[in-house]
């Protein structure tokens, strides 16, 4: 088991739970939204991911095989991974407005797949692991729990 | 059949006979319920061990090599049986409390997916018979409690 292919693998999964996610958001949307709201709504997610990219134009890669990852450690690993996965959780439910309708919800989630898409793509190490986990797990606990 | 192998095969057995459980609960639900608006949450109920699952497999990709260990059947019959009561009980007392995690769409569903990841992760990494034996009583449990209690 390649520690890189794994990382990749957890990246995706997170992108694609997002999406998941964010259809099923999107279906269940109650408010009527204008069709320009919503064909202007990802690209202030753009925007952001370009000025990311163009800031940090490095990418710092710390994923040796060869190291072994301590029981303290992992167990930081896990606390990362539960503060981001509630942090997605208090800030997608009991902010209330932000899922109301589609352009909201498509606004919102877009600015979340472009962090993630950040975290994965340039900072490739433990923590930023242990971060994308913490996305995942939300999104789901999300989605079957709140909606 | 040196040991080794024999833990294998039993790994390998346990894998195949929940993954067979797993297909027949989804079968169960898509046909029987015909809940087409709880496909999403369906879906969010089996990815919700994943991204853990590879993040136990991260942390542990330096593990390699499976325990030499001698299966021992009666020790593992009672470890099997164990689980299979636990889980009945615990099933039963969440049946009993009717709360919402109990409901058919999210319970067993989540519980099924976490016990067939962990036991690709056993597979993969440890291939201990004792926690193989306790998955496979877990999962067969979980699939009486879908088809009798529900």
């Amino acid at each position: 088991m390649k520690r890189t292919k794994l990382f990749k693998l957890q990246g995706w999964v997170s992108i694609l739970l997002i999406l998941i996610a964010t259809l099923n958001f999107a279906l269940s949307a109650e408010g009527e939204a204008e069709f320009l709201k919503i064909a202007i709504a990802p690209f202030g997610a753009i925007s952001l991911l370009l000025f990311a990219f163009f800031v940090y134009n490095k990418r710092r890669e710390n994923l040796n095989d060869d190291d072994t990852y301590g029981t303290g450690k992992v167990i930081s690993g896990i606390g990362i991974l539960l503060v981001t996965g509630l942090v997605v959780v208090l800030l997608t439910t009991f902010l209330g407005d932000v899922t109301n309708t589609l352009d909201r919800i498509i606004f919102s989630f877009a600015i979340l797949i472009a962090s993630v898409f950040f975290v994965f793509e340039k900072l490739r190490d433990f923590r930023s692991m242990a971060l994308l986990t913490g996305v995942g797990e939300g999104i789901t606990v999300l989605m079957i729990f709140f909606r | 059949m040196n040991p080794n192998s024999k833990s294998v095969a039993l790994s390998g057995l346990a894998l195949g006979l929940i993954g067979v459980c797993f297909i027949l609960l989804l079968q169960e639900f898509v046909i029987s319920k015909k809940a087409w608006e709880e496909i999403p949450r369906l879906f969010a109920g089996l990815a919700i061990p994943v991204p853990l699952a590879i993040f136990l497999a991260f942390c542990l990709a330096q593990r390699e090599g499976p325990k030499r260990e001698d299966p021992a059947p009666l020790k593992m019959v009672a470890l099997l049986a164990a689980s299979f009561f636990g889980t009945m009980a615990i099933g039963f007392i969440g049946h009993l409390s009717n709360s919402d995690i109990s409901s058919f769409t999210t319970g067993p569903i989540i519980a099924e997916s976490s016990v067939f990841s962990a036991s690709v992760l056993n597979f993969l990494f440890f291939r201990s018979p004792p926690i193989a034996a306790v998955l496979s009583g877990a999962s067969t449990s979980l699939t009486a409690i879908v088809i009798f209690l529900t």
